[in-house]
């Protein structure tokens, strides 16, 4: 982990904090109407139109190996910047604050140390020190790949 | 390279093209043209390559400078007559103007590429000696070729182009405008007066606006050259022809007035000096202004992703504007307009003429012909028809895999031609056109043509078809069967176009942008290829069907046509193996449940089919079904209920989920939501359906219904597409809505000094309202008992077709819908409109069936699905009960199973018509007493007199409502014969 300080984006599911580094959140939004796509993995929530463009939601409980819930009043959509994947975003519980922390309060991810987490695997970048919380960094990038990979055992 | 800046290249290399695009066709054009027409072409030639070398030189590019510069001086070289127009130069110029091309396609490794061999040969072809016969000699431009003093034939020699755009520079004393061709050297030798001096003459007497010297290929370092050496130059001066001449020791000829007049016009027209029609925007006319600029493809794409947007935003704003709010909804209303005018003039700019996709087969052709050992004539028309960008760069290959067919199979070799009595050269037409919304393409060639006997010969050693199938297959379908994968009549394989890759591929390309291939085909006569495309792929027209409670879109494309399950209908779904079938006119149609395949992610196998085939389905259920298309297979997509059609603007699928293959993209709808566009061929292959279940039995299908019908199109609102058979229109007007004369809440218009009562279509049906605009249409029914004219906003086209009306979506006043050129459309009924109207207007109509004592019984025959549908619902409006059959030989049969008072019957119908079976009435069954009246489109003297001799009693004329009511009433009173009518 890098020294220097890097802010986050935080959000709730299932109680419990988690965050993405703010430079790959292009926005934040309550709209929560999916168009499903049939055949589509357990993780797609469906298409949702955003100003005219469609994104692609992907339901993060389940790409993090929890369980997937109603969405509710609080529920949000997380839209990534293009650089982190074409058009998508991932829906969560709640939003959080934006937190800052240095470089030596982020540490690796030891996957014993949450074993709700345990499938949750290489999306897990790191775990940060809050005081009296800890917060589990996800890496966006690789939420994509996760999903094309639940695709895959289909036969073509 | 001096300029590495890529934006700079780029810029190069479109430019380039651009300049290049026509160098080939005024290459051929030249083969051709005699000498005299050949100046135009020429020049243009000449500019396109000047254009192409001075780009080269400021981007760096030596090898595209090099070969420009060398193409430049051999067509300055001919265009001076200095060289003969021979084939060989042809080839050796088109060598290097693709040599070019080629390195452009790569223009960052352009001067990796070794261009010697080209290079060599185009300066060799600079070498060939000037001829000197007749022909060439009238060829040349005689300016500086022979000594100045000896040419008489100065004159007839076209005086040297130049803009006018330096004009305004000129002094104002200077009343004469010419311009002047010299060669320096020959008059350096003949006048002994130095090239300096001459210029500083020329100076001190005239005011030069434009000038050029036009050396040959030389290095000037080297010193002048051995030729001649042209300055050429347009000049304004204050003295008259003659004196300037001696003034600068010239003859007379050697400066020509330009235009007639001899003083200069203020504003001289530009076609004085450019004469001929050369209206391409890329050549360099100063004094044009510019009507074209370049944009960024991105920025366009951008543009038309917005303008998408706009739609939606406008469709929003139609849904929650209050209808009440008489203010807001004009607001909408202008919004509604604009929009749909800035979502047109977008879609124009990815527009592009059919030419830069001909413009390349004039050589292919040739190149062909050479090689075939054919002579071959090419004809392009319809070159300014435009299509989307994208449906033209994907036309590219099948039309010209259709164009080598052309050459290679269609057109003989000339023994073989002159032998069946044909011109020696063969033809090939190329013609783009509008037509319905859509543009055709023919391919036509008057060569061999398809030989139907050597299809089948074919298709029975391929193992394409039995031979039992065979035969029962018209020539028409044999030649279809060339379009099958695997098929190819070419006796040998050869270079040109036995390649491996089938007319099947052709199809399929086609198919894939929403067009269509059709073959039709004489044999010794020639053979037509014609494509329909669609003008753009970024909208599509779709039916937006339900299935398991979500939308889905279904592009027009794939769509045959809709079938509504109902009642007895239902008991047509067979199971044939483990695969759900329904008999639609005699053809096995496979049924896939869309429902089950959105629920079902993995391929059906047998255990699933098993599945479905058990589910328990409550009857309703099964309510209706799309028929779609997959290539030549067809099936029915059986889904919840079809909601309408909507033109959508197409977005691709996200890239994770393109391996799902049921579906080929989404689209954002009116309120906002997303929804997924089927992909038919997906789910065709997810089904998995078994193959022997769709094989068509064409021998069947053969009997089908043949009388076909012409039906005008048009548009009330911008979503529904409305037709009427043209045999119920009277005729149409053109009429202005702020002139309608207003009666309460009705409106009425006069027309040829009789008040017409304005309906409007929204009124009474469920359809968009029409868009605000003062020019409308009007459409007169013909039989109306009131002067009634249905308002229309826009006449769609005119399509011929055997209407199989659909009633499941029927409401009072339409008689039901049919898929007509790829949408789905409302089929009116005038009549039920008309009475609407009236008992709107009177209040006290009552519209409902008329109560009669004693139900009388009709038999219809009449082979015509809409007719059948038309004149039975007429009947039974009248309160007679109406059994209907489709042909002479069932109403026979239907004649002696149930007594009948009255018969209507067609004229013309396949097995038994109208006239046999009205001499089958009265000899055969001895029914003297049966009233028989005819109903037909013959409307002549000869054929009521006829109809009388063969036993009817009544002749209508289709479709007089009012009329065939009133004879049906008659002969229903008065029965021939007295005698009682139940046999």
């Amino acid at each position: 982990m890098a020294e220097a300080a890097s802010h986050y984006c935080t959000f709730r599911l299932a109680g419990r904090l988690f965050g993405f580094d703010i430079r790959a959140v292009k926005e934040v939004n309550t709209q929560a109407a999916f168009t499903p796509v049939p055949h589509a993995p357990p993780a797609v929530c469906g298409y949702v139109n955003l100003r005219g463009n469609i994104y692609l939601v992907l339901d993060l409980r389940r790409l993090l190996g929890m369980a997937p819930a109603a969405v509710t009043a609080d529920s949000r959509l997380l839209i990534f910047k293009p650089a982190v994947g074409e058009s998508f975003g991932v829906l969560v519980d709640a939003i959080g604050d934006i937190v800052t922390l240095d470089g030596d309060r982020t540490e690796a991810w030891r996957p014993e140390e949450g074993e709700s987490l345990a499938e949750a695997g290489e999306l897990v970048a790191g775990i940060g020190k809050l005081a009296g919380e800890l917060l589990v960094i996800v890496e966006a990038q690789r939420l994509l790949g996760a999903v094309a990979a639940e695709l895959l055992p289909s036969p073509p | 390279m001096a300029l590495s800046n890529q934006a700079v290249l780029n810029e190069f290399v479109s430019e380039a093209r651009e300049h290049l695009a026509s160098v080939a066709a005024d290459l051929l054009a030249l083969e051709t043209t005699t000498s005299e027409e050949a100046g135009q072409p020429l020049d243009r030639l000449f500019r396109a390559m000047h254009s192409v070398k001075g780009g080269a030189g400021l981007t760096g590019c030596k090898n595209i400078g090099a070969l420009a510069h060398a193409l430049e001086t051999l067509f300055d070289r001919i265009r001076q007559g200095l060289l003969p127009r021979t084939p060989a130069l042809t080839d050796a110029l088109l060598a290097g103007n693709d040599l070019i091309l080629t390195l452009l396609d790569d223009i960052a490794r352009s001067d990796e590429v070794d261009i010697g061999a080209t290079l060599t040969r185009l300066q060799e072809m600079l070498a060939v000696p000037p001829v000197t016969d007749d022909r060439l000699a009238a060829d040349r431009r005689s300016a500086g070729l022979e000594p100045a003093a000896k040419r008489e034939n100065h004159l007839e020699a076209p005086p040297p182009e130049f803009s006018l755009s330096g004009l305004s520079e000129r002094p104002s004393s200077h009343s004469f405008l010419y311009t002047m061709q010299v060669d320096l050297r020959g008059h350096q030798v003949h006048s002994s007066r130095s090239v300096l001096a001459f210029l500083t003459d020329l100076q001190q007497h005239a005011c030069v606006l434009d000038a050029r010297l036009l050396v040959p290929d030389h290095d000037l370092t080297a010193g002048l050259p051995d030729g001649p050496v042209i300055y050429e130059c347009l000049c304004s001066s204050a003295l008259p022809l003659d004196q300037l001449a001696g003034r600068l020791h010239l003859p007379a000829t050697a400066i020509a007035v330009v235009g007639a007049a001899s003083t200069l016009p203020e504003e001289p027209p530009e076609e004085e000096i450019r004469p001929a029609a050369d209206d391409r925007p890329a050549a360099p006319i100063e004094t044009e202004r510019p009507t074209t600029v370049r944009i960024n493809v991105q920025i366009l794409d951008r543009l038309m992703s917005l303008a998408g947007e706009l739609v939606l935003v406008r469709n929003q704003a139609v849904r929650v504007a209050d209808p009440a709010d008489t203010q807001l909804r004009q607001v909408v209303q202008r919004l509604n307009a604009v929009t749909s005018g800035v979502q047109q003039a977008v879609m124009l700019t990815r527009m592009q003429p059919v030419s830069n996709l001909f413009g390349k087969f004039p050589r292919l052709v040739r190149d062909l012909a050479k090689h075939l050992g054919k002579q071959i004539e090419l004809t392009t028309r319809g070159t300014e028809v435009e299509l989307d960008k994208a449906i033209l760069e994907a036309l590219s290959d099948p039309l010209t895999h259709l164009v080598r067919n052309c050459c290679d199979h269609g057109i003989e070799v000339p023994a073989e031609r002159i032998a069946a009595g044909k011109p020696p050269q063969g033809h090939v037409l190329l013609h783009a056109h509008h037509e319905g919304g859509q543009i055709r393409i023919e391919v036509r060639d008057d060569g061999r043509g398809i030989d139907p006997e050597r299809v089948r010969r074919k298709a029975l050693t391929q193992g394409l078809k039995t031979a039992a199938e065979l035969a029962a297959m018209s020539a028409a379908e044999l030649q279809a069967l060339v379009l099958l994968p695997g098929f190819s009549t070419a006796e040998q394989v050869t270079e040109v176009s036995g390649r491996g890759v089938g007319m099947d591929v052709v199809k399929t390309n086609v198919e894939q942008i929403g067009g269509s291939l059709l073959i039709e085909s004489t044999p010794g006569a020639g053979t037509s290829m014609h494509l329909r495309l669609p003008l753009t792929l970024a909208i599509i027209p779709c039916l937006i069907v339900t299935a398991g409670g979500q939308r889905f879109a279904i592009a027009q494309k794939d769509l045959e046509e809709l079938v509504c399950l109902d009642g007895d209908k239902a008991g047509k779904v067979e199971v044939a193996n483990d695969q759900e079938v329904y008999r639609l006119r005699n053809r096995l149609l496979p049924l896939i449940r869309l429902s089950e395949v959105l629920a079902r992610p993995k391929p059906f196998d047998a255990a699933a089919r098993t599945d479905i085939l058990r589910t328990p389905r409550p009857a309703e259920t099964l309510a209706s079904f799309a028929v779609v298309k997959v290539g030549t297979e067809r099936f029915g997509l059986v889904i919840d209920d079809f909601l309408n059609t909507e033109e959508i603007v197409v977005k691709p699928m996200h890239p994770v989920l393109k391996r799902l293959r049921i579906f080929s993209g989404a689209t954002i709808m009116g309120d906002g939501q997303v929804t997924l566009i089927l992909d038919i061929e997906g789910i065709f292959r997810h089904a998995r359906v078994p193959l022997d279940t769709t094989r068509p039995s064409l021998v069947a299908a053969a009997g089908e219904e043949v009388e076909k019908q012409t039906v005008l199109l048009f548009q009330y609102g911008p979503q529904e597409q409305l037709a009427v058979p043209l045999v119920m229109i009277r005729r149409i007007e053109e009429v202005r809505v702020s002139g309608f004369e207003r009666v309460g809440e009705r409106e009425f218009v006069t027309l040829q000094g009789r008040s017409v009562h304005v309906l409007r279509l929204d009124r009474f049906l469920r359809i968009s309202p029409a868009p605000e605009q003062d020019v409308m249409y009007l459409l007169l029914p013909k039989n109306l008992k009131q002067p009634v004219g249905i308002l229309f906003s826009r006449l769609l086209d005119t399509h011929t077709l055997s209407i199989q009306l659909d009633d499941s979506h029927r409401e009072d006043g339409v008689m039901g819908t049919a898929i007509v050129g790829g949408r789905m459309t409302l089929f009116l009924d005038l009549f039920r409109l008309g009475d609407r109207l009236e008992a709107e207007d009177s209040t006290k109509g009552t519209s409902g069936p008329k109560a009669r004592p004693a139900r009388r019984r009709i038999l219809l025959v009449e082979d015509t699905q809409f007719f059948r549908q038309v004149v039975s619902g007429y009947l039974e409006q009248e309160g007679y009960e109406v059994v209907t059959a489709v042909n002479g030989a069932l109403g026979l049969r239907e004649l002696t199973r149930q007594p009948f008072d009255l018969v209507v019957s067609d004229i013309e119908m396949p097995q038994i018509d109208g006239w046999s079976l009205a001499r089958a009435v009265r000899d055969q069954l001895g029914r003297r007493d049966l009233p028989l009246l005819a109903l037909t489109t013959l409307n002549s003297d000869r054929d009521r007199q006829r109809a009388a001799e063969w036993g009817f009693n009544g002749y209508e004329v289709k479709v007089d409502r009012e009329s065939l009511l009133a004879s049906v009433a008659h002969l229903l009173a008065n029965p021939p014969g007295g005698g009682p009518s139940h046999g």
